[in-house]
């Protein structure tokens, strides 16, 4: 056993590069609501509070003509990160996922299309939007199944020109949305939009985002090393469809007594979308995210294929657990299971009292686990880079330790 | 029944600490919850168990093991007793106010009482009474009892007043 129950200590822990500030005993495993952030990203944030705490895109002295150099060059860095052309696409910076979403949803008119479409397994960000579109603007809403392996089979015919909203990976256990692209021309053919939920996807696999086409996709920068903001993804095109009707500070050219202007050019279109004072921080702290998940290494290889193979070590362990109920049939960036004799939630609570982080419940799609399926609530154990083989260890050594103590 | 005891723990830890308060106001809704024959917020129940388990599973297998099977039950033992016990501190007070002992059947053996008299009583108590297959005769008797004490209590506060003011002593006298 791997030091069950030992009390935590204070101390730094040692071979976490980027991570060292974390105490020992801790073990982290809920990052898909939110990952933790390498140093080189608070060190980021601060530097900005500390030396240069201006605001961007509205004044000429030398802090904000900083500010507004880094924020450019986050923009250009996360449609590289995402493998978009400045020419079509703009990066736009919102508060997390769920209000990118409800932004271009509620600005976006209905009367060009057939259906709004969507799938069973999408988180409440995603699946109570299009409830909202759909009452708003009359279109018929579709709720289509996703297959084990993530893909969806859609009937074309039936769905006319539609407006698909669908995660790229699941935040339940990180199925990834397996055909894509596919469905990206699918849809296109029949002029309709693909928005993309990429909350899990950006953090863990942003190469599945690199070749599909897109009209626009939503991200959580809290999800994927950065400070807490959202950011989306957005063609221009659809951009400028946009009945833009939330607004504020950052976005006009000109106001009148009864009238306004927006920003005109290209170069002004993220302030459709980016009404008020941004998080400087926050997209400062992107940018050193982006940079910082370039060259983050574990024991030599990129530390997204080292966090794969803890999660396929750990997806296995619980498979061979008796009891234990899985979520899916194949590892993911989240692995989510119940066990036949304990309370969820009430092994949350166990599992904390060994340092073992990790959330229990629906993780917002009741629809889906409750409803549909009418599962007990769950645990989830999400990975970052920040874990090692000694934290998963430890974890299943306590989850077996609780089950073999209590079930 | 765990949220009922859990409401009586909490309500009496949030007088010393207002982490507890929280607590107990979530344990309420859970009662007012069981009181109506309605499921009691799971999360809530389970949250409390897993926090109790948790605090035994690695360092104390055993009891945790023991908790989980019978936690239920020794939830509802400890509601029933501290039911039991509220009851029978109220019953004694009023027996205390009205007979000037706590327990009238039997003054002696009340160490609160002033001086007061009792003739000894020849009833079965709750155990002797089962045995005899007279728990209902038992619980009459007291129900008895009860209503005998609160018809008494008029003239009781009519006796203290009357103690408690010459004034009211002296015009009542004429």
């Amino acid at each position: 056993m791997f030091g069950i129950g030992q009390k935590k200590t204070e101390t730094p822990t040692e071979g976490k590069e980027g991570f060292s500030y974390l105490p020992e005993g801790v073990h982290y495993f809920d990052s898909a609501c939110q990952t933790l952030r390498p140093m080189e990203v608070i060190q980021a944030v601060e530097g900005y509070y500390k030396t240069y705490n201006a605001c961007g895109e509205r004044v000429k002295y030398p802090w904000g003509e900083r500010v507004d150099k880094e924020v450019e060059e986050t923009r250009e860095a996360m449609l590289r990160y995402v493998g978009k052309k400045a020419e079509d696409y703009v990066v736009c910076f919102t508060h997390n996922t769920t209000y990118g979403i409800n932004l271009v949803l509620s600005q976006l008119a209905g009367d060009k299309f057939d259906t709004v479409v969507t799938s069973d397994i999408e988180h409440n960000s995603a699946y109570l939007p299009t409830m909202s579109f759909a009452e708003r603007t009359g279109v018929k809403r579709v709720v289509l199944e996703r297959e084990e392996d993530g893909s969806i089979m859609p009937n074309w015919k039936e769905l006319g020109r539609s407006i698909w909203l669908v995660n790229g990976a699941s935040n339940i256990n990180g199925v990834r949305l397996a055909n894509r692209e596919e469905l990206a021309e699918g849809i296109h053919e029949q002029g309709g939009l693909l928005l993309v939920d990429a909350a899990q996807v950006l953090g863990h696999h942003p190469e599945d985002l690199r070749d599909l086409d897109f009209d626009a996709c939503f991200g959580s920068v809290h999800k994927m090393y950065g400070p807490s903001m959202g950011v989306i993804v957005i063609r221009k095109t659809l951009l400028k469809q946009l009945r833009i009707g939330i607004l504020g500070g950052g976005m006009v050219g000109d106001v009148y007594k009864d009238t306004y202007s927006l920003l005109e050019g290209d170069e002004h279109l993220h302030s459709r979308l980016e009404m008020g004072l941004q998080s400087w921080e926050g997209i400062i702290g992107l940018r050193a995210a982006l940079k910082w998940q370039d060259s983050y290494k574990i024991q030599g290889k990129p530390y997204k294929e080292y966090t794969q193979e803890l999660e396929e070590y750990t997806f296995n362990e619980l498979k061979a657990m008796q009891g234990v109920h899985l979520v899916g049939e194949a590892p993911g960036s989240s692995i989510a299971f119940y066990h036949e004799g304990i309370d969820s939630h009430s092994l949350g609570l166990m599992l904390a009292k060994a340092g073992v982080y990790a959330r229990s419940g629906y993780f917002c799609c009741h629809y889906y686990l409750k409803n549909k399926k009418e599962l007990p609530p769950l645990l989830r154990l999400s990975f970052g880079a920040h874990l090692r083989q000694k934290d998963v260890d430890h974890a299943l050594d306590s989850i077996a330790h609780i089950f073999s103590t209590l079930a | 029944m765990l949220c009922i005891a859990a409401f009586i723990v909490f309500l009496v830890l949030g007088i010393f600490s207002a982490a507890y308060r929280k607590l107990a106001g979530r344990a309420w809704y859970c009662v007012l919850r069981r009181v109506t024959f309605r499921p009691c917020d799971i999360n809530f129940k389970e949250e409390v168990k897993g926090k109790l388990l948790g605090k035994f599973v690695f360092s104390h297998p055993r009891v945790a093991k023991f908790l989980s099977k019978w936690i239920d039950w020794l939830a509802a033992i400890f509601v029933v007793l501290t039911v039991w016990s509220v009851i029978a501190v109220l019953l004694s007070g009023l027996n205390l106010m009205v007979y000037d002992t706590c327990n009238p059947r039997d003054a002696e053996s009340c160490s609160l009482g002033g001086e007061a008299c009792s003739i000894g009583t020849t009833e079965p108590g709750f155990i002797e009474a089962l045995m005899q297959g007279n728990p209902h005769g038992w619980a009459f008797g007291h129900v008895v009892q009860f209503g005998e004490t609160i018809a008494r209590v008029p003239d009781r506060f009519r006796s203290i007043l009357l103690m408690q003011s010459p004034m009211i002593r002296q015009n009542l006298q004429r």
